[in-house]
């Protein structure tokens, strides 16, 4: 027994361990590669040429960083906020559901690059915070629309009755039943959905960015045009932290969230 | 009193045709019929989940309908803990309550001490058991329990059916019982009827004497030719079809 909970906590410490030591040798590796061949720094300087551009530009980073994470965070929340509205009303009028729902597949299927100048046009140059925004919701909102009907329509029929027979009324079932049976499927979307939007910031701001705006897309292109190659690698390595980070803090809401009650956490 | 007057119930084809039942208030039916015969239908209709295709189902009673309805799977709500799952019905029709009151009915199934248990928790009787406290927590008038113990064990099967028949005992509302098993339906009923296969017709009917029993009411001769006569009516049922 004793060696079985051994192996067991071995094999959890090796899950941890193993895509450090795969990542420190990748990196041992490209700065051999890089020093041997005396690569020039504008086609791909080495690991640690990248940590000392990090290092000597952390300000411009750090702001950058936060500046994506901030349009990041209100667009993924505006895209909750808007995606359960429209499931809770699909759910409650079928011929809305029939009507609107095509619309909102519409947005899914194409691509944002090819709507960013309309949404610039409408919003004006001088405001590409507000069309990064806009373009970064319009990602970001169908994982969780598309996941908050599955929940709704996947409502236990025993447990509805159960409401029917006790006389609940709609906003009874919607609160009481449809939407805590739906927090699953909303969570998953939700997981999906801070990705893209993520994303959809990235490229919004690849397209619809300017000066005005400042975010770690902004650096990328900035760098590329001067070909300071090592600050726009320490801005790519901070957007992939960025993203981990999101996904870790939307896994830790949905693991306290359903700790207690769900299937997915035992 | 429940009266089902001539109903007749199709969706594609004919469910239940021409059924004509009349429950005395406090009443224990129950009914036995094959798979797909309407059982579940018909505790439906009576629920007014369902309205029939053609007759009429009324309720003679001075005190307003409160119906109780235990499913065949506890049915309870994963992310409320037991004692929220039991105060559901109450909320749902804003009455106010303490919560005392279903403190004691989980006492009153034996689970005291599992109050603040999430469903994931319990075991398949212990949920069973949440439920019929949820279906009697609002004063129920009408209990429908559409075949609550089939999923159990022998042994929790027949502590939860002397637990049922004591709670019946003491607050005496009318229960309609659908069960597969016919011991069971013997065992807890005053009445038995029987429905045929598709479409569910009710073909026989029996009155078990429940002054007569006793205890080891299971275990005499009665029982077992009670048992049998029905089993025949139950095998004729499915051979007519």
């Amino acid at each position: 027994m004793k060696n079985l909970l051994e192996v067991s906590t071995m094999i959890k410490l090796s899950n941890y361990i193993s895509p450090i030591i795969a990542l420190s040798i990748i990196f041992l590796v490209w700065e051999f590669l890089v020093k041997f061949f005396s690569v020039e720094m504008y086609v791909l300087p080495a690991p640690s040429d990248i940590l000392l551009s990090l290092n000597s530009n952390l300000n411009e980073l750090s702001y950058a960083t936060i500046y994506t994470l901030k349009i990041t965070l209100i667009a993924f929340l505006i895209a909750t906020l808007i995606a359960v509205g429209l499931a809770i009303i699909f759910s409650l009028s079928k011929i809305l559901e029939i009507s609107l729902y095509p619309i909102t597949v519409i947005f899914q299927v194409t691509p944002v690059v090819a709507i960013a100048p309309l949404i610039i046009i409408w919003v004006g140059l001088d405001n590409a915070q507000i069309a990064i925004l806009i373009l970064s919701v319009i990602v970001a909102f169908f994982p969780v629309l598309a996941n908050t009907n599955l929940g709704f329509r996947s409502v236990d029929n025993n447990l509805r009755e159960l409401f029917i027979i006790n006389r609940a009324s709609k906003w009874q079932i919607l609160t009481k039943l449809n939407l805590p049976f739906a927090i699953p499927y909303i969570l998953t979307g939700m997981k999906t959905s801070i990705g893209l939007a993520l994303i959809g910031t990235v490229v919004a701001e690849f397209v619809a960015g300017t000066g005005s705006s400042t975010g770690l897309s902004w650096i990328i292109i900035e760098s590329g045009n001067r070909l300071d190659i090592a600050k726009l690698f320490a801005a790519l390595i901070l957007l992939v932290l960025l993203g981990v980070f999101l996904f870790l803090m939307m896994s830790a809401i949905e693991y306290s969230v359903l700790r207690r009650w769900h299937q997915s956490t035992k | 009193m429940l009266n089902f007057s001539k109903v007749h119930m199709r969706y594609d084809k004919e469910i239940l045709s021409d059924i004509n039942i009349t429950i005395k208030d406090g009443e224990f039916v129950s009914i036995l019929g094959p798979s797909g015969c309407g059982k579940s239908t018909l505790l439906r209709l009576a629920s007014n989940i369902l309205t029939p295709s053609e007759g009429t189902i009324t309720y003679n009673d001075d005190k307003e309908l409160v119906i109780g309805f235990v499913f065949q799977n506890p049915t309870l709500m994963p992310w409320r803990n037991v004692i929220d799952n039991v105060l559901l019905p109450i909320e749902l029709n804003k009455r106010t309550s303490s919560r005392d009151e279903a403190y004691m009915w989980l006492e009153r199934v034996g689970l005291k001490g599992k109050e603040k248990s999430y469903p994931n928790e319990l075991s398949g009787g212990q949920m069973m058991r949440v439920s019929i406290a949820r279906s009697l927590i609002n004063g129920c008038n009408l209990l429908l329990l559409d075949e609550p113990f089939a999923a159990l064990d022998e042994i929790n099967r027949r502590k939860l059916e002397d637990d049922l028949l004591e709670l019946w005992q003491k607050a005496k509302f009318t229960v309609l019982f659908v069960t597969h098993s016919v011991s069971e339906a013997i065992y807890l009923s005053e009445r038995i009827l029987v429905l045929s296969s598709s479409p569910g017709k009710i073909v026989y009917e029996k009155n078990i004497d429940r002054e007569k029993l006793n205890k080891d009411f299971s275990l005499n001769m009665g029982f077992q030719k009670i048992g049998d006569e029905i089993y025949e009516k139950l095998a004729g049922s499915v051979d007519n079809d």
